[in-house]
């Protein structure tokens, strides 16, 4: 039995360490000046030729965890002599904090009239929200592009904000977790007297906290990472949250890249070091249940 | 009570407003795009766009790329967290910090570790230096087509722990004296494995399985990260297909497109809908 929990956990410490390497490579790059990074990492020096394909004659990257000189030379780069970044990192905020406000208030008060309302087609519409949950960006980005036309916000940030804020994952999640709510609770608070108004604020809202924070947790992930909608909607490369420009500094300046990537990588392990429990709720819950 | 119910629809009404401008309805309406013709007079075309889509050379190849890697990806991703997550529920101490590290990748923005890739996979990167020293031809080495097996490997760095998540929590559902009743007997971990965790799990695994599905879209940003938006031709996505159909403005390409491969996903998400509410039903 003891020797089960051996080979078990080394499997596991194995797999946490693939997890966590790339994150500590990027970590400890970061504090190499950028004459370092160019000699190791170049991709120059490749032979044309496929008859020179011998390891003696390719210039293979110096793969490394230690720099030579520990400097750091590419934060003051970044701090102090790119505000580009710093704005393209505020991009990025200005288009997430929105959607995540947003979410956390509409999402629990939809799920909670979803809950309580009277209707034979209620359940379409639950199963609706869920259609449009799955589908793929690149799908639901179509009637996004078409009403943003409509509206006239390509290319502003409302056409990202806006979806997104609407994205029917938290309705689904706040509800997954009020179907097991008491209903005593809510017939209890009516029959003290309280409007549905009072039974929202005072009984049903504080108990979904907890999914509430899921909620975020998972919304923030998703939307800190935005890609696929803003090569669609932004055009102007100053405009476009950092995480669509950080393909591009991998190739325009090497020698900062380490820097910017540890930079934008910071808010998100924030966020999950403080919701890592959250997240694991949301997860779970996320899982469609027929 | 019964006479507040109008009430609720005003708590709902934002969200639905929501859902249904930016999503249902102009989606409805791109039912209208989708089959008039490419021209610009509006004229109605009938099925010609689907027709033209179906048959154009880049939509089949980005098709048939898309089937592959969720062919790949998929399946592997699921052994693997299926693998990780009974790991974990057998491991001993120390399995709060090793979940947590576990699950750092699903909050990793992709471009942040873009260089750690190109670094690894790039033709003169670490993986192919290592092969050669083990003794590989450098003709296998350097051959260009590791392209998919590559995105096959950074997908799932990024997303088996969402699978182990989802696996732990229908992992901890089973109770333990089932597990002890079969050892009684004398049963082994294959067949402990096969007899409990397997039919209790399935439920839970076409859970993952839908899930698996639905994600694997998520692809294109690691493609975007590392190939930009013109990527080689061996993994031309459907999601690059349709971002090109934006770029190009072209409303009645783009919304055939649309409507293909929501007919096609719908219809594999009915099929496993079914088929879990079986599985769910025999088991529960």
């Amino acid at each position: 039995m003891k020797s089960k929990h051996i080979w078990a956990g080394t499997i596991i410490w194995l797999a946490a360490a693939v997890a966590l390497f790339p994150v500590i490579f990027i970590a400890a790059n970061s504090f190499m000046g950028g004459g370092e990074i160019v000699s190791r990492y170049s991709p120059e020096m490749l032979p044309t030729n496929a008859g020179d394909f011998t390891s003696h004659n390719i210039h293979f990257v110096r793969f490394g965890l230690i720099p030579q000189e520990p400097t750091l030379e590419q934060y003051r780069r970044l701090l102090l002599e790119s505000p580009g970044y710093l704005r393209m990192f505020w991009n990025s905020v200005l288009i997430v904090a929105p959607v995540l406000l947003g979410q956390c208030v509409l999402a629990p008060l939809a799920a909670y009239g979803l809950e309580n309302i009277r209707w034979k087609y209620k359940e379409a519409i639950f199963f609706t929200y869920i259609v449009v949950m799955l589908m793929p960006t690149q799908l639901s980005l179509v009637p996004n592009f078409i009403v943003a036309g409509w509206l006239n916000i390509r290319d502003s940030y409302l056409a990202i904000i806006l979806p997104a804020l609407f994205h029917p994952l938290g309705v689904f999640l706040v509800r997954q977790q009020l179907i097991s709510f008491p209903k005593e609770c809510m017939e209890a608070a009516a029959l003290d007297g309280a409007g549905p108004f009072r039974t929202y604020s005072s009984v049903v809202r504080p108990n979904l906290n907890s999914v509430v924070a899921a909620l975020l947790v998972l919304l923030f992930a998703d939307n800190w990472n935005v890609i696929d909608q803003a090569v669609v909607f932004i055009g102007q490369t100053y405009r476009n949250p950092l995480s669509v420009y950080l393909g591009n500094v991998v190739t325009d300046e090497p020698g900062m890249f380490f820097a910017v990537s540890v930079f934008y990588l910071i808010p998100a392990l924030l966020v999950f070091l403080f919701g890592q429990e959250h997240l694991t709720e949301g997860i779970a819950l996320s899982g469609l249940k027929a | 009570m019964k006479k507040h119910t109008f009430i609720y629809w005003l708590f709902l009404l934002p969200s639905l407003l929501g859902v249904a401008l930016f999503y249902v309805f102009p989606f409805l309406f791109s039912l209208y795009y989708a089959t008039v013709d490419n021209l610009g007079d509006m004229r109605f075309a009938g099925l010609e766009n689907f027709a033209d889509t179906l048959s154009n050379p880049l939509f089949q190849q980005a098709a048939g790329n898309t089937l592959l890697f969720i062919g790949l990806c998929v399946p592997l991703g699921m052994v693997l967290a299926l693998f990780l997550s009974i790991c974990l529920q057998r491991m001993g101490r120390g399995r709060v910090p090793a979940t947590l590290a576990l699950l750092i990748p699903l909050v990793v923005p992709s471009g942040s570790i873009v260089y750690f890739w190109k670094v690894l996979f790039d033709q003169n990167g670490l993986l192919r230096k290592l092969l050669l020293q083990a003794g590989f031809s450098p003709e296998i080495v350097f051959q260009n087509s590791w392209a998919m097996g590559i995105l096959v490997a950074v997908f799932l760095w990024k997303n088996v722990s969402y699978n182990i998540v989802l696996f732990w929590s229908g992992l901890v559902w089973i109770p333990k004296t089932y597990y002890e009743q079969m050892a009684l007997e004398g049963a082994g971990a294959w067949r402990q494995f096969i007899n409990v965790t397997w039919v209790y799990l399935s439920p839970t695994t076409f859970v993952v399985l839908l899930m698996s599905i639905v994600n694997s879209f998520k692809v294109f940003k690691e493609i975007y990260m590392l190939y930009g938006p013109y990527p080689s031709t061996d993994i031309y996505m459907l999601q690059h297909y349709m971002n090109n159909q934006f770029q190009s403005l072209s409303l009645p390409q783009l919304c055939s497109g649309a409507y293909i491969l929501f007919l096609a996903v719908s219809l594999v998400l009915l099929v496993l809908f079914r088929l879990q509410k079986r599985v769910t039903d025999t088991y529960q």
